[in-house]
């Protein structure tokens, strides 16, 4: 994938936009990578949740309720 | 007036405002008063340990300085020195291809120097609420919107607000988070409300505003200054 940047400077208005360089590719996919781990964090937790409703035959509501939640 | 060191020699002020203080130890010099509306600053990188600086003071009227349409992998607003407030708004944003979250950084800085303490609120998908969820986010590498945008959903109705605090000077800038994260279901929206620290003394000169899933498809930034 390209990745640009946009630069903008508030003093002159001046706007640029350039090919990332080697360097900020890098922090991209960086941060891309932490933030899928981050999603498939949540998502097997939901997964856990679920199955845990599943088995004890209980909705979501009805588990707050049993742990005298809102 | 003139005061005598020491040494032995003399030391008097030559003007109006000027006034004669510790240089080192047993010595002292004439410090020449500084230019209307400033005021006395310590200073110790000075011969007399003082300087005349304007006051930091808070935010003047807040002006929009900048505006204008998501594109590219990241957005860098630039020369943001001379403002003491600075408020984001980013808007719609969302991207072709990944899911991602919207990110911000100050100065570019990538290291572990972001405190958020926060919470989010959720719906759990049939029309009710989750309960709150708190969110303590210790050394982040970023000012963090919490709450994943869906890839190519162009209808989103996310936002992301930031307001900095301190940004003028050296000190730590704090900054307060309000998000809103319209998922591709009923299930995945989440609102988001912190306040954080950045934990670098300095000015804040630039803002880097990214989305972890890749390049932009859509969304604005506005940036108000004072």
């Amino acid at each position: 994938m390209t990745y640009t940047i946009k630069e903008v400077n508030c003093e002159t208005g001046e706007e640029i936009i350039r090919e990332a360089t080697a360097e900020e590719i890098q922090r991209i996919e960086l941060a891309k990578e932490q933030d899928e781990i981050r999603q498939a964090e949540a998502a097997a937790k939901t997964a856990q949740r679920q199955a845990l409703l599943d088995k004890l035959g209980i909705t979501e509501d009805e588990a707050r309720l049993l742990l005298g939640g809102n | 007036m003139p005061i005598t060191k020491a040494s032995g020699q003399a030391v008097a002020p030559a003007a109006k405002g000027d006034l004669v203080v510790g240089s080192a130890t047993n010595d002292a010099s004439v410090l020449g008063v500084g230019s209307n509306d400033t005021v006395l600053t310590a200073d110790s990188s000075t011969a007399t340990g003082l300087k005349w600086a304007a006051p930091a003071g808070g935010a003047g009227n807040m002006v929009q300085i900048a505006n204008g349409t998501l594109s590219g992998a990241s957005v860098t607003i630039s020369s943001l020195s001379t403002y003491s407030e600075l408020l984001l708004f980013i808007e719609d944003s969302y991207n072709a291809t990944a899911n991602g979250t919207t990110q911000v950084r100050i100065n570019n800085n990538s290291t572990t120097n972001y405190d958020q303490f926060g919470f989010t609120i959720s719906n759990n998908g049939s029309g009710g609420a989750n309960p709150p969820v708190r969110r303590l986010l210790n050394g982040q590498t970023e000012i963090e919107a919490i709450g994943t945008l869906t890839q190519n959903r162009a209808d989103a109705q996310d936002f992301f607000t930031i307001r900095f605090f301190n940004t003028k000077n050296a000190g730590f800038t704090s900054f307060d988070v309000l998000s809103y994260a319209d998922g591709a279901s009923n299930a995945d929206n989440e609102i988001y409300v912190a306040k954080g620290i950045y934990k670098v003394s300095e000015a804040v000169s630039s803002l880097v505003i990214y989305q972890t899933g890749g390049n932009w498809s859509g969304g604005t930034y506005r940036l108000w200054g004072g």
